[in-house]
């Protein structure tokens, strides 16, 4: 990494920081340490430029949900357009906010729409059971009288009903207009000076008045001039349909906008971490050594500004790029999701690709799921050509694949025992070394054994970091006493559980037993070194022997190798015999029915079985590996660049900085 | 005779036992997972894919237990029509079962709600999915031990 300062002139600013976003190779440090404040005008810009993507991403989603684009697929690809169609969009903008209000406004206009059609189907509801009533409705009063009409469902009621009104309001005509069961549609003719005592005997007998409909004629033309006004608001309905989805055809373009929109947001966002002077701006930032010399040639050329690269200082915290090999990138994947590796310890990637892709193969170690995740990882590389996280996954997977089938022949499996289940257990799938099921006993003691070389591994990493740290001697003292304890261990176990035999057994056993005793010795001495007072180091030292016991539970967490292989065979072989029951059906199509059972089945395995094994693989990496050495706490370098969610934009040279999401 | 029947039945005892706790576990740890992940799926149907991952999870212990569940049934004989177990035999095959039986009930359980604290954590900050997936396989941990307690006590009882 290399500090980049730069100095320009204030009116220079937009094409500077469009510069760099083009390049996509700067992380600008903040010049103030607080929360940074931009110019009203640049906050006005931003405020806006939000605003209107929000609204872009309310559309696009919209636009999605009415017509979903025709080729959609599970993984999204981003559509490839060119600089200029890019650069076009930011031109075309007035035009396609038009297009944005336009379908705001289908969308609204739409919603009243729908709104009046209810409004009017709710009217014809009410009017269902007058429809034969030759009555206008919309008369309501004469001169001296209210008419009130409304329905009676209780019979009881009514007649209960006729008495008070008969008592209170003598002049009052219950007029029955039609009878459906027990309900009576009614018109009650009252005085006007009685209207409210009779209205509120109306309610207490459970009639409420016929909402007014406001429309003149019987109840039957009212009913039928509302359905041709339904016709016509439907007919409205249809052409604002179409007018959507005219202009759902502009998504593309939306799609463009709400990408350089993003960037301006991007860009303004950018702008107020930046140093200013009326006339003047300044930045400082971090940029990956090797693209250094050609972003200041562009910055050059873009405008009139003074570029300086410097190291960074002793001291000075930079943000973490990790730099790899191909095969060890495939595996960046793990350790991004973990953290960053701090300024100074050294990249832990090397030592822990080719593990991690020993260890899910190990667990997976089938040779049919392995064909199956590698070819279909492959697929989606190189086929469909997916993008971001979901590509750096497949790459990790595609290369444990390999490394599954690998161990596949080793322990013999091919979608477990398939190949004996169909041959009727005439041929069997060769184990190249042995078969876990019938020695268990020797995967684990090869678990724990391929762990401890793990955990050495990762103990030659902390050599490594002390030595970068500058106190080599430390990071000796560390781990030389416990590579000889353990390994101290193993030849003791070695030589007596009669792997040799005569002399050598004996001879072993002291070999053992000494480099154990060197060990704690070195444990304790190494304390001492380290603190002032000889006592003191020499307890802490004795309480240092006690790690063992963290070892003794880092390398039995290496079982869950043997655990997951079984799993995956054994429920393989159970499907297999479950699937194996059907060969013996006494029709021809007997291996189309093992078919329809195997393939799901084993799918389901292998999902379940690659998801335990990338989830346990990254386990031990984790926390057993890591353990040893690594502390972390470093920050990944994010660069000012184009983040773009819909447009791929072509050209631009951000790929080449290698895949470092 | 009656006695006959004790070695097998202790050692099917030990097998189905084996398959239904830790297939209980797995189910009351799926089923909450599950819960939880419908509701954030209601806020943003597009964590569906990271969810089941989650929701997933605490689903092996029921693996583990019929994986135990085969192994049993596979080396007593009984798989293949064997019921000529003396009642010594049925008892070792029984106990072998208890550990999976035992701690993979409890431990698909407390998975599940790890998983279930993980979906809160992906539903606010989806880019930390995996670190909610490893905190909930650290559960599984135990699960793996007892599973290799009982494999390995399954194999060690003697077949004649």
């Amino acid at each position: 990494m290399k500090k980049i300062e730069v100095a320009a002139l204030a009116k220079d600013r937009d094409r500077i920081l469009s510069t760099l976003t083009r390049e996509g190779t700067v992380e600008i440090v903040p010049v103030h340490k607080e929360e940074a404040t931009a110019s009203p005008e640049d906050q006005k810009r931003l405020r806006e430029t939000i605003q209107l993507r929000s609204r872009l991403a309310d559309a696009l989603k919209e636009m999605d949900r009415r017509f979903p684009p025709e080729n959609k697929s599970l993984f999204t690809l981003r559509e490839k357009i060119s600089e200029d169609d890019f650069k076009q969009a930011s031109v075309e903008s007035e035009a396609l906010e038009q297009s944005l209000n336009a379908w705001e406004d289908a969308l609204s206009a739409e919603h009243e729409l729908k709104n009046q059609i209810a409004n009017r189907r709710d009217q014809q509801s009410i009017l269902e059971v007058w429809s034969d009533v030759p009555i206008d409705l919309s008369v309501t009063e004469t001169e001296k009288t209210f008419v009130i009409y409304g329905i009676s469902n209780d019979p009881q009621l009514f007649a209960e009903l006729k008495t008070q009104l008969a008592d209170e309001a003598p002049e009052t005509a219950l007029l029955s207009l039609k009878e459906i069961g027990k309900q009576k549609l009614l018109a009650v003719l009252t005085r006007k000076t009685d209207a409210a005592r009779v209205r509120s005997r109306l309610t207490g007998a459970d009639i409420h008045p016929l909402p007014l409909v406001g429309q003149e004629g019987t109840p039957a033309e009212v009913y039928a001039r509302l359905e041709s006004e339904i016709t016509g608001l439907e007919a409205n309905l249809a052409e604002n349909r179409h007018t959507q989805k005219t202009l759902s055809e502009k998504r593309a373009s939306f799609q463009v906008l709400y990408d350089a929109l993003g960037e301006e947001e991007a860009k303004l966002t950018a702008a107020a971490k930046l140093g200013q002077t009326d006339r003047t701006i300044y930045f400082s930032g971090w940029i990956p050594e090797r693209r250094a010399e050609r972003t200041k040639k562009k910055l050059l050329e873009t405008a009139d500004a003074a570029v300086s690269l410097r190291d960074p200082l002793e001291g000075e915290e930079f943000p973490i790029l990790l730099v790899n090999n191909k095969f060890n990138q495939a595996f960046e994947v793990i350790l991004t999701l973990f953290g960053a590796p701090t300024n100074d310890e050294s990249d832990p990637m090397p030592a822990m690709a080719p593990f991690y892709m020993l260890i899910f193969g190990m667990m997976l170690s089938d040779v049919g799921y392995g064909l199956l995740l590698t070819l279909g990882t492959a697929y989606l590389i190189y086929g469909m050509k997916v993008e971001g996280s979901v590509r750096a996954m497949s790459k990790m997977l595609m290369l444990s694949g390999v490394a599954s089938i690998v161990w596949g022949f080793m322990f013999g499996g091919f979608f477990g025992d398939l190949v004996s289940v169909l041959s009727n257990n005439r041929v069997h799938f060769p184990a190249l070394w042995f078969d876990p099921m019938d020695a268990p006993m020797n995967l684990l003691v090869f678990s724990m054994i391929f762990g401890i070389v793990h955990l050495f591994v990762g103990m030659g990493m902390k050599i490594l970091n002390a030595k970068r740290f500058g106190n080599l001697w430390d990071g000796l003292f560390e781990t030389v006493p416990w590579y000889l304890i353990i390994t101290g261990i193993l030849v003791l176990l070695g030589g007596s559980a009669g792997l040799v035999e005569g002399d050598l057994a004996g001879v072993l056993s002291n070999v053992g037993k000494w480099m154990m005793i060197v060990g704690a010795a070195l444990v304790i001495i190494g304390r001492i070194r380290s603190t002032s007072n000889p006592f003191k180091g020499f307890f802490s030292g004795i309480l240092g022997l006690y790690d063992i016991t963290s070892w003794l539970s880092d390398i039995l967490s290496y079982s869950r190798i043997l655990a997951l292989v079984l799993a995956t065979s054994v429920i393989a072989v159970v499907f297999n015999s479950i699937a194996g029951m059907m060969l013996g059906l006494p029709t021809p199509l007997n291996y189309v029915v093992f078919a329809i059972i195997a393939i799901p089945t084993h799918l389901l395995n292998l999902a379940l079985s690659s998801l335990s094994a990338y989830v346990h693989a990254s386990r031990l990496q984790y926390i057993e590996m890591f353990g040893k050495f690594f502390d972390g706490g470093g920050r990944y370098y994010q660069p000012l660049r184009r983040d773009t969610k819909y447009i791929n934009v072509l050209n631009a040279p951000e790929g080449e900085l290698g895949d470092a999401e | 005779m009656f006695v006959n029947y004790i070695g097998p039945a202790l050692t099917l005892l030990g097998a189905a036992l084996a398959a239904i706790l830790p297939g209980m576990g797995s189910a009351v740890a799926v089923g909450r997972v599950g819960e939880a992940a419908a509701g954030v799926v209601t806020e943003d149907p597009d964590k569906f894919g990271k969810l089941l991952i989650l929701q997933a999870l605490p689903g092996t212990q029921g693996i583990y237990g019929l994986l135990s569940w085969f192994l049993i049934m596979n080396f007593s004989g009984m798989l293949g029509g064997n019921i000529d177990l003396s009642w010594q035999q049925g008892a070792l095959y029984f106990l072998a079962s208890l550990p999976i039986t035992v701690v993979g009930y409890g431990s698909a359980v407390k998975q599940g709600r790890v998983s279930e604290a993980g979906c809160a954590l992906v539903a606010k900050r989806p880019e930390h999915q995996v670190k909610a997936i490893i905190m909930a396989a650290m559960v599984e941990t135990y699960a793996i031990l007892a599973l290799l307690a009982t494999v390995l006590g399954t194999m060690a009882v003697p077949t004649s």
